[in-house]
């Protein structure tokens, strides 16, 4: 079960570095450049 | 589909000309960032550094697809904001990737074409597709049906350029 959770674990922070440049990327456009909250999908 | 009306509205904005480019290099940065996240890659990537042994390492093929889609994003974007014709762009694309094929080392060049289409996937395109569309959307004198659509052959066309590129200079590298 320890094992299960230290392998998910570490692949929900492999995910997590993988994204974090895309997101970085769309908040500094959208805050530095743009200097504008982010737009609410549900609207 | 929530990266969708992020990555539209961005280019809603990015679309004004004095941020003609911020818009460019928005479509480099988010081109890179997305490849780099692709999950599909990262399996393709990680199957054929296991196949060659180490000979062709994952991480620095990763970077040259990403490198391949940010140079076509732009290159797409650029387009848009232009109003040159999409296929003009296309075929030089692809007659660049034929010419490089005969140069660069026989192995890779399947890995090469496979790239283009691997890139195109679960996070890369609903941002480009959204991109393309508000930037065509936003921009005067453009048809969002014929101008907001085509950024994905340009991310599919630059990665087969820039991973033949890559293998083409490994080589002559190694041979030195």
């Amino acid at each position: 079960m320890i094992e299960f959770l230290n392998t998910l674990v570490a692949d929900f922070l492999i995910i997590l570095r993988d994204v974090a440049p895309v997101l970085a990327v769309v908040l500094f456009f959208q805050f530095a450049v743009l200097k504008q909250s982010l737009p609410n999908p549900k609207k | 589909m929530a990266i969708f009306p992020v990555g539209e509205s961005m280019a809603e904005k990015l679309s004004r000309p004095e941020l003609k480019g911020w818009a460019l290099a928005f479509a480099f940065c988010i081109g890179y960032s997305t490849t780099m996240a692709e999950p599909a890659l990262l399996a393709v990537a990680g199957k054929a550094e296991e196949i060659s042994a180490g000979a062709l390492p994952s991480f620095y093929l990763r970077n040259a697809v990403a490198i391949g889609v940010a140079v076509g994003l732009t290159l797409g974007v650029y387009r848009i904001l232009s109003g040159d014709p999409l296929w003009l762009y296309i075929l030089i694309g692809y007659l660049i990737a034929v010419v490089l094929t005969f140069y660069a080392p026989k192995e890779i060049v399947p890995l090469a074409y496979d790239s283009g289409g691997v890139t195109t996937s679960t996070i890369t395109v609903p941002l480009v597709t959204a991109i393309g569309i508000g930037m065509a959307t936003n921009t005067p004198g453009r048809n969002p049906l014929i101008d907001g659509f085509g950024l994905i052959a340009f991310a599919s066309v630059f990665p087969m350029i820039s991973v033949l590129s890559y293998s083409i200079i490994a080589k002559l590298i190694k041979r030195e």
